[in-house]
């Protein structure tokens, strides 16, 4: 009974106490500050949260300004969740990044995104962006600019170049997806380690596709996955053959199939494996000798530039190998953002090449301007000043709305090969049929039967 | 009013009584019910044109659903998960509990309290201390514990995910059960067991032939909640294996969420709920009405 009294009692003055703390502090922040408009800029990750702070106080004079910066979740998937739920309910801050260029057709097809074709005529950024990166911020479906790019990912084959030395192993360039199949026997025979990596399944999510199924499908240079119409394209030859080298890699046990199936399937092979030797080969982009391996990371390997090092991915066709580029990160402006002027101009100011080189010195990618290479950091990126030049020559598959199916169906159809639940041709069927499924059959081309159906189990080889 | 009986102005204030709460279950219960089932019909979605301008589309979600086998193999997991964890788990383990916080036994509170603190800990909270419980590589818990036993590092929830998830449920769900199973123990007169026992009966008659048929009401009660709040858990299994690896957890919970925030499509994802809904439906009419238990 006394407590109950002494709570009584206390309850209300702790009450009164906090919400009079709370007040000053409200009072005492918003005194402290000049009444100056507010932008709220989310962001997320520890490394891109410390460079938009180091960053923030330079934007704030420049643009007359105060950044609030709200951290969102760390891992891709939540943090775009997050977003899209937001920018649905319309609460969603006014500047944002879309982490990969290919999420930007379904946001912008949404209505989510403010249309920033005018701005990029007037500003001489757009200009120094390489062809490939200004189509990248452009809708498929209208041709608009929906983005500002600031840094780009270069993505190839990253390999154990010491071990592979030290077993005397060639490390040349394969030239095609032969050698490269011929490179992991030899690998497997002679360490008894996993050769190659190319991520898939289910819980690898969007990353089965941009990390994984996408360097095979451009290994054909003729093959376009949008036609003239923007439908998919996905009984073409090349995706049956995607499948099969998946297959190929499963039933020849080149590639480590177990971690694959765990919730974060990348920490095993990438994080413990390939840093261990167990993994010589896997597809990375240019954040990887940083973020993943980097002295500062939790995984570091000794000396990385030089025990780490990249073969462009070898073809299918006979053409040249080549690097994937992706337009990672970039902002854009909420469409219902209050202040879309200022906004806008805060966009810009984020595509400058200072604050690319910030980013892409913590993230570890590179920056989309060209003109990057004109600046005194440029020369802080070290061995990726040589992903960047690599900017005029990458490749890329342009996606278009449906890009979240289609990598969906991606996901589901790859598990089913890594699982032995499907052969190649089954495995494009069932990519195939969920995609019409998701988006109707008109978004699909050709007609959902696949002409090599007959030919199951045609792995690559 | 002043016209009115007695009888009608009780009942008129019982109503009265009865409308907030009824007002709150429209607003939360029955109305997103319906919204959820009206969404369905549609192929609205968080993004693409679909967001900006949805279209009714009949039952095409619903054909769409009954063709996937994801959906079905999500059933299968849900209805083995349900069963594992809250029927057979929680209900012998709660029950064993509940029956021996009944006998004198020293040290009860701790006992007690050991039993109730998995309830406390929070959904999410309880799936992050199970991953490092279930960690891979030397530094597990587990793993730790069965290196004394000479047995390598497993990878638990690859290796046995979805007994994993139901264990890790069972464990949490105990308390639950040993609360409402115990005071569905003191409910029964004890002059009933004396009487038993001047008759000569042994304990295990009088378990089987008094204390079980007299729980029943009780354990159907528990039965009914135990299943459809089990049906509808999400953040648990969602931390501990996010429905992996190759769906062998994905229950119902974590379908629908995948259909509907990961793949964004609002309209499927509210299919697959409505019928989840439905199935609960199901099993709850099964457990009150079918087996002619008043609760």
């Amino acid at each position: 009974m006394i407590w109950t009294m002494k709570s009584l009692v206390l309850l209300p003055v702790g009450a009164a106490l906090m919400a009079t703390v709370a007040w000053w502090s409200g009072e005492s922040t918003s005194a402290n500050a000049p009444h100056l408009p507010t932008l709220v800029i989310a962001e997320h990750r520890t490394a891109r949260l410390q460079a938009l702070m180091q960053l923030q106080p330079a934007l704030e004079a420049k643009l007359g300004i105060r950044l609030k910066i709200v951290e969102y979740p760390a891992p891709p998937q939540d943090y775009f969740t997050k977003l899209v739920t937001e920018l649905r309910a319309g609460n969603a801050p006014d500047v944002f990044t879309i982490p990969r260029d290919l999420q930007m057709d379904d946001l912008a097809a949404a209505g989510y995104l403010s249309d920033l074709t005018e701005d990029v005529q007037q500003w001489a950024g757009y200009e120094q962006l390489p062809e490939l990166v200004k189509t990248l911020t452009r809708a498929s479906f209208d041709e608009q600019v929906y983005v500002i790019p600031s840094i780009v990912a270069v993505e190839q084959l990253y390999y154990r170049h010491d071990l592979l030395t030290a077993a005397g192993i060639s490390t040349t360039q394969p030239q095609s997806w032969q050698e490269l199949l011929a490179r992991s026997e030899q690998i497997k025979q002679e360490l008894g380690q996993y050769p190659l990596l190319i991520p898939a399944g289910l819980t690898w999510g969007m990353g089965s596709y941009t990390e994984g199924f996408r360097y095979l499908l451009a290994s054909f240079s003729n093959y376009q996955l949008l036609n003239a119409d923007n439908q998919y394209v996905l009984a073409a030859d090349a995706v049956t053959a995607a499948f099969g080298f998946y297959q190929t890699l499963v039933e020849q046990q080149f590639m480590p199939v177990k971690p694959l199936l765990n919730p974060e399937p990348w920490v095993i092979p990438k994080y413990e494996m390939f840093p261990k030797g167990q993994l010589l080969i896997t597809t990375c982009g240019s954040w990887c000798k940083v973020f993943d391996w980097g002295p500062g990371s939790r995984n570091p390997i000794a000396n990385v530039d030089v025990a780490v090092q990249t073969w462009k991915f070898p073809s299918a066709d006979g053409s040249e190998p080549f690097a994937l580029a992706s337009v990672v990160y970039a902002w854009a402006v909420n469409a219902k953002s209050r202040q879309q002027t200022l906004a806008r101009q805060l966009v810009l100011a984020l595509g400058e090449v200072d604050v690319a080189l910030v980013y892409a010195e913590k993230l570890g990618n590179v920056p989309a301007r060209l003109d990057a290479a004109n600046y005194p950091a440029f020369a802080a990126l070290g061995v990726r000043m040589a992903d960047h030049a690599l900017l005029t020559e990458a490749r890329a598959l342009r996606t278009t709305v449906g890009s979240n199916a289609m990598m969906a169906g991606v996901a589901q159809a790859s598990e089913a090969v890594l699982t032995g639940r499907a052969g190649a041709s089954q495995a494009q069927q069932q990519l195939i049929n969920y995609v019409s499924n998701v988006l109707g059959e008109q978004q699909v081309k050709p007609a959902l039967t696949v002409a090599k159906a007959a030919q199951e189990g045609n792995a690559y080889d | 009013m002043i016209n009115m009986t007695y009888e009608a102005r009780r009942q008129l204030g019982y109503r009265i009584m009865m409308a907030p709460a009824l007002l709150l279950m429209a607003a939360f219960i029955v109305f997103p019910a319906f919204y959820a089932f009206s969404l369905s019909l549609t192929d609205d979605a968080l993004l693409g044109f679909a967001a900006q301008e949805s279209s009714f589309v009949g039952l095409r979600n619903f054909s769409r659903l009954f063709g996937d086998p994801l959906f079905w193999n999500s059933l299968k997991v849900t209805l083995i998960f349900v069963i594992g964890s809250a029927v057979i788990g929680q209900f012998v383990l709660g029950f064993l509990s509940a029956l021996a916080l009944q006998r004198q036994v020293r040290y009860k509170s701790i006992f007690n309290a050991i039993i109730c603190l998995p309830n406390a800990v929070p959904e999410m909270v309880v799936g992050f201390l199970w991953i490092s419980m279930f960690a891979s590589g030397e530094y597990g818990t587990l793993n730790r514990l069965v290196a004394w036993f000479g047995v390598d590092p497993q990878q638990w929830l690859y290796t046995f995910p979805l007994l994993s998830i139901i264990i890790v449920n069972t464990w949490r769900g105990i308390a639950f059960a040993m609360i409402l199973l115990t005071s569905g123990l003191a409910s029964i007169p004890k002059d009933i067991y004396e009487a038993a026992r001047v008759d000569g009966a042994t304990d295990n008659q009088i378990f089987w032939r008094i204390t079980v048929p007299m729980m029943m009401p009780t354990i159907f009660l528990y039965m009914f909640i135990s299943t459809v709040t089990t049906f509808a858990i999400f953040g648990l299994v969602y931390t501990l294996s996010r429905g992996g690896p190759a769906n062998s957890t994905e229950i119902l919970g974590i379908y629908i969420y995948n259909q509907s925030f990961t793949a964004f499509q609002l309209g499927y994802g509210a299919a697959v709920a409505v019928v989840s809904l439905v199935v609960s439906m199901i099993l709850g009419v099964i457990y009150v009405r079918a087996l002619k238990v008043e609760v």
